[in-house]
């Protein structure tokens, strides 16, 4: 105290006043310990609980999409490792000059990718508009989505408050975007910010270009120094070895596009940019097939550094590979059933042109041509065509192509936008897959069903004969119905043997008109030709049969009818009352017309008689549409609109035309190759199969397909017996076949029936149908061959036989002594 | 001219350092210093460590895989702070009271140049590159200089400052370079040069009035700052706010979230050096190796090794306060307490903005950040002080000691 006081007297730091410095020293002390004493002791767990949380990362890995096979085991679509690039921005270095020197980084990255042949990501959401503004645009063409994504968009990259016509200019400064750049590069570097931006909110690095390759992983490696933020991950790409070869069944696939999908696939655990299967086998078996799913993913807990990089592996999980499907198609089979396919429309589309150019048979169609002159129609020739290989005993599809096809290896990798517009904009739609999705009017192959219907129905016996008289009298005695051939005579006498060589329309004709309708429209059902196949594949079509439902149904919509006639008829008469209303001065509201004009079609389904028509029209007429009677009368509207329906009223003579494959009836290729597959397996309808088997990434067969009967259907073994023969005979030279010609050489015995469905009043434009089997006595094939516009069945023989010499020199072993032989000489 | 250099000699030559003057060395500070500082070599070095899948098993394996040219230069950057104090110790601080006239101008004109060259780092014209890469901060040195120049202003006077003149008056000699620096800007290194400022101000004895009323009046002024902070939506402001909420900005406060969170996962004991998975390693906190080494600190060695810090901080200061109360010369004292002014407001701003108890500022703490410009004048501040408590103690004794040798004679 003594010191302190003399002190006092002095000047310099005053001892009283240093007491304030050492109470804030001691007051920061006792703060700090309280602090770190709360931080440290007291919250230690949850603060650690924390570090942890910051510095791992959960995440997800997954395996490889499973493979698809062919039945020997052949990959037909697979995948191999590849090398992305990815980017991820450390979230500390924020600032201007960090913001800089990433996007120096982005530019070398850029470089050095497009340098190896690659290209980056090119996603940008602003797009110069015409005048030269860059406005916000997805290119996703729906409002609410735009508006959506431009609120994330904007608030990514904190451009909230400013206008959109500034943001380009904002985001070239932000991001420090040299200003020697040109724009397509500048682009390029801001769709890597984006890429960044858009999925900061994950923490991981994202992916700015896909499959680089391995050199450049390399060389991004070596650059590593330079490259601050850019790394390297593993990850799949499809493959698709065979090109063109199956395509239509292999499909394809594709990142998620559409919204909705997205949800879906998300729901079951898919990451955003997941790739999915979008056709063909790749998309009916993606659940077995794709390493998304949730009990196949493998998890990586990972401690990353503040730049993203893995340091340190803390658990992992091993994902499970997607699942292997194996297909009961041969690769080889295909490749040979594609080029018969394809050889055979070349073949009748040089007779089409030779013969269209030729002078008589345009004296002849004089008139039709010049309706065609008219209208500006050109005359359809065969270019696409379908066929369908299957195995008899259990519908299993030995092969299958539709023509024309796609190179799958566009599609690896993600298909381009000028590949894509190109399959698009093609007329004769490759990525259509005509043996399951078309449908078409079978003609005289539907007459094996006729056959088999009328014999187990007693409509007509083994041994009764029927002879061509020429016109058909029974249902249009006006305009009778004949049969194709100009010689009547070679059509005497016929049982249903000789009925099927002949292909005789008249018999048919009779014994259709025996059974009636509702007969052949149940053996129809009972053959499966008016279900699906259910083959495992996507937009399969299902057949329909002609009758008074499918004709006009008057349950469904106008617009949702079997075939289009309702339509066109629907719109006759809405023309025609439309034209009523301009004469009286009337304007019809559309709801009025509409239920007038439903009413009116009705009326040929409520009454059985055309007879009884004339009365409710003309009700319709007077009380829905208050049409005078005197106008009613004077304008003949009632027979005018009789005329009109008669078109969908379900006549004999309509049962009689479906009795030979005509009428409105309309089969799918694989519907009818099963169909034929029962014809001669005696009765058997099975599912169609093109998945033999599923097989998990551990090499355990999950499912081995049994065959699966649709229908047995249980009658004389005799009458399909009958009906083989005469198929048998349409291929024999001495008994005159219709293909007897085309068959000649066969190496095999073949059975086989053509069908030439009547599509114009031109002969070239007629579909062309051919069913098949072989060897007749023991048969392994059934083939179908379908040729829209393909001129005659008889032409398309060329595909089928091709097709079935090839699978029983290869794979049948119908033969296979000689083969066992050149094995052991080998050995 | 040659007399003015004659005397100028002649002055400083019995000024100088003897070697007599080593048995009045304050050991305790000096070693206090030397610990502290080595400790920061080993934090440097755990904080510049790269992530490890598993710790190392000797010292030996530690050094050869982790980096350690941050700890060796720090290292260095001691050894040339040694030095500087001593060269700082030889010459009286009376000399360099007698210049402080000097020094504040050739500070003042050193600062207005800096202020022409390019701007640096973080957008700051503060530094004067040398070398590759290397910058020298005249700010740095210049609190060394106003340490000297407002001393040797109150050392000058026979009264404590009283009146709001001479308040104002003196003021100005410190609001010169702060307008300076923050034109540079650098408001942190502002702030020491008015925390050097207030504390001489507070302990020279200058009357509570006045000083209540300058609060009263930095209150006043305050106040509206702060709205225009808010409307022109400052960074500082942010820096603020970032303070009171820093889980509303989890970007920009990435620093200071991360760093809470390393230090509350160091436990009591600490994770070690180097250790599997620690943010010192994963370089989760930025510039963990200069502003924010207390957070390695506390992660590395936990609240023990922490509070030890703290503790050997908190003795640093009182021994400062100890000495600069126990010098009889105003002007040695006054330095002192501008010294112990610096350390102060660097210590307590860095722990506490670390801790979240203050504000973000960029300044770095004494002996512990890694740094050349900082050690250099933390320890030429330490030269200082050594410089008067060594001269005060020998004058003591002398005086001690003449009364007996005159009547010997």
């Amino acid at each position: 105290m003594n010191r302190f006081a003399k002190k006092e007297e002095h000047l310099g730091a005053r001892p009283g006043r240093m007491l304030w410095i050492v109470g804030i020293v001691l007051l920061v002390c006792v703060a700090a310990f309280f602090r770190m004493r709360s931080m440290m002791v007291k919250s230690e767990d949850s603060y650690a609980a924390t570090a942890q949380t910051k510095s791992t990362k959960t995440l997800t890995v997954y395996g490889m999409r499973g493979t698809i096979y062919d039945t020997n085991m052949v990959p037909l679509a697979y995948d191999r490792t590849s090398y992305n690039v990815a980017f991820y921005r450390d979230p500390s270095k924020a600032s201007e000059a960090y913001r800089a020197s990433y996007t120096q980084v982005i530019l070398k990255t850029i470089e050095l990718v497009e340098s190896m042949g690659k290209s980056t990501v090119s996603d940008f959401w602003l797009v110069k508009n015409d005048k030269g503004q860059w406005v916000f645009d997805t290119g996703s063409g729906s409002e609410t989505v735009e508006a959506k994504r431009k609120t994330q968009w904007a608030g990514n990259f904190y451009l909230t408050s400013y206008p959109e016509d500034q943001w380009y200019d904002l985001l070239l400064e932000k991001y420090q975007i040299p200003s020697d750049l040109d724009e397509e590069t500048i682009v390029k570097v801001l769709a890597v910010w984006q890429a960044s931006r858009m999925s900061a909110y994950t923490s991981q690095p994202v992916v700015i270009a896909e499959d680089v390759g391995f050199e450049c992983v390399t060389r991004i490696e070596a650059m590593a120094v330079d490259l601050d933020g850019i790394s390297v991950q593993t990850s799949s790409q499809r493959v698709y070895p065979q090109g063109s070869t199956a395509c239509h069944a292999i499909g394809y696939v594709s990142k998620i596009y559409d919204d909705a999908s997205m949800e879906t696939y998300k729901a079951k655990g898919y990451p955003n940019d997941a790739t999915v299967g979008v056709a063909g086998i790749e998309y009916s078996m993606e659940d077995q097939l794709s390493q998304y799913v949730v009990y196949r993913q493998g998890q990586r807990q990972v401690e990353v550094d503040t730049r993203g990089k893995v340091v340190r592996e803390i658990s992992y999980t091993e994902p499970q590979d997607g699942s292997s499907v194996v297909l009961t198609i041969d690769v080889d089979l295909q490749a040979a059933m594609k080029e018969a396919l394809q050889s055979t429309i070349n073949s009748i589309h040089r007779e089409q042109v030779a013969l269209v150019e030729s002078e008589s048979w345009q004296r002849k169609h004089r008139d039709e041509l010049a309706k065609y002159e008219e209208q500006g129609r050109e005359i359809s020739m065969a270019t696409t065509g379908a066929i369908v290989a299957m195995d008899p005993y259990s519908g299993k599809v030995l092969g299958m192509v539709s023509l024309p096809d796609f190179d799958l290896k566009i599609f690896e990798g993600g298909v381009s936008a000028n590949e894509w517009s190109a399959i698009q904009n093609n007329e004769d739609n490759p990525l259509y897959n005509r043996c399951i999705s078309a449908k078409d009017s079978p003609g005289s192959i539907f007459k094996l069903c006729t056959a088999l219907g009328a014999l187990a129905e007693g409509d007509l016996a083994l041994d009764e004969r029927i002879s061509d008289e020429g016109g058909f009298m029974q249902t249009d005695p006006t305009d009778p119905p004949r049969c194709w051939t100009r010689d009547i005579s070679a059509h005497q006498n016929q049982t249903i043997v000789e009925g099927i060589k002949n292909s005789c329309n008249y018999f048919f004709y009779t014994i259709g008109y025996r059974m009636g309708m509702e007969k052949i429209n149940k053996w129809a059902a009972a053959l499966g030709l008016t279900s699906k196949t259910n083959i495992e594949l996507p937009s399969e079509s299902t057949s329909f049969v002609g009758n008074r439902t499918t004709l006009y149904d008057p349950d469904r919509a106008i617009t949702d009818q079997y075939t289009a006639k309702p339509l066109y008829i629907a719109n006759a008469i809405k023309q025609t009352l439309l034209q009523v209303g301009e004469d009286r001065g009337i304007e019809y509201d559309d709801e009025r017309i509409s239920a007038a004009v439903k009413s009116l079609l009705d009326i040929t389904t409520q009454y059985s008689q055309k007879s009884d028509w004339y009365q409710p029209i003309r009700e319709v007429l007077l009380y829905d549409m208050n049409i005078p009677i005197e106008y009613i009368t004077s304008h003949y509207m009632v027979n005018t609109f009789v005329t009109y329906l008669q078109d969908i009223y379900w006549t004999p003579n309509e049962t009689v035309m479906l009795a030979i494959g005509q009428s409105i009836t309309q089969v799918t290729p694989i519907a009818v190759a099963r169909y034929v597959s029962a014809i001669v397996n005696g009765g058997t309808v099975y599912d169609a199969q093109i998945v033999d088997k599923i097989i998990s990434a551990d090499g355990q067969v999950v499912l081995d397909k049994e065959p699966v009967v649709a229908n047995q259907i249980d009658t004389d073994s005799a009458y399909f017996a009958a009906i083989q023969e005469g198929m048998k005979d349409v291929t024999s030279e001495e008994n005159g076949g219709t293909a007897a010609r085309q068959f000649a050489d066969a190496r095999y015995p073949i059975a086989a029936k053509t069908g030439t469905s009547q599509r114009t009043k031109l002969d070239v434009e007629n579909n062309a149908w051919l069913v098949a089997y072989a060897p007749y006595d023991d048969p392994k094939i059934v083939v179908v061959v379908y040729i829209q516009n393909g001129y005659a069945g008889s032409h398309s023989a060329y595909a089928a036989k091709a097709t079935i010499e090839y699978f029983l020199d290869h794979l049948g072993g119908y033969d296979s002594t000689t083969v066992d032989t050149e094995y052991t000489l080998s050995d | 001219m040659f007399k003015w250099i004659r005397t100028l000699v002649h002055y400083l030559r019995t000024r100088r350092f003897n070697r007599e003057m080593f048995r009045y060395f304050d050991w305790p500070l000096f070693l206090l210093v030397i610990a502290i500082s080595l400790f920061s070599v080993v934090c440097i070095f755990s904080a510049t460590t790269t992530s490890v899948t598993e710790e190392p098993a000797t010292i030996m394996e530690m050094l050869e895989t982790q980096p350690t040219s941050f700890a060796r230069l720090q290292f260095f950057w001691l050894l040339a702070g040694i030095v500087a104090m001593f060269a700082v110790m030889y010459f009286s601080y009376e000399a360099y009271g007698r210049y402080a006239r000097w020094i504040f101008i050739g500070n003042l004109a050193i600062l207005v140049f800096v202020l022409g060259t390019e701007a640096g780092r973080g957008g700051m014209t503060a530094f004067f590159q040398w070398g590759q890469n290397r910058t020298f901060q005249p700010s740095e040195l210049g609190k060394v200089a106003i340490i000297i120049s407002l001393a040797k202003l109150l050392a000058a006077r026979k009264t404590p400052i009283s009146t709001v003149r001479e308040l104002v008056a003196f003021g100005m000699h410190v609001a010169v370079p702060v307008v300076l620096i923050v034109a540079q800007p650098d408001f942190g290194t502002a702030l020491v040069y008015l925390a050097i400022f207030c504390v001489l101000v507070l302990v020279s004895g200058t009357n509570y009035k006045l000083i209540l009323g300058a609060l009263a009046v930095v209150v006043l002024v305050a106040i509206p700052g702060w709205y225009l902070l808010n409307s022109i939506g400052s960074f500082r402001l942010t820096r603020i706010l970032m303070w009171l909420h820093p889980e509303d900005y989890p970007d920009d406060a990435r620093q200071v979230i991360n760093a809470q969170i390393a230090i509350g996962s160091g436990g009591m004991w600490g994770k070690g050096i180097v250790s599997v998975g620690s943010f010192a390693s994963l370089g989760y906190i930025s510039d963990d190796h200069t502003d924010f080494i207390f957070a390695i600190v506390c992660e590395s060695f936990g609240f023990v090794g922490g509070f030890a810090l703290v503790l050997a901080y908190v003795l640093l200061l009182l021994r400062l306060a100890r000495l600069a109360v126990k010098v009889e010369d105003p002007l040695g004292s006054y330095i002192i307490s501008g010294v112990l002014a610096m350390y102060l407001f660097h210590i307590v701003e860095n722990i506490c903005m670390v801790l979240g108890l203050l504000p973000v500022t960029g300044i770095p703490l004494p002996f512990m950040s890694y740094g050349g410009s900082n050690m250099l004048t933390n320890m030429m501040g330490l030269g200082l002080v050594m410089n008067v408590v060594m001269r005060d103690r020998q004058k003591k004794n002398q005086l001690r000691e003449t009364p007996a040798r005159a009547s010997r004679i």
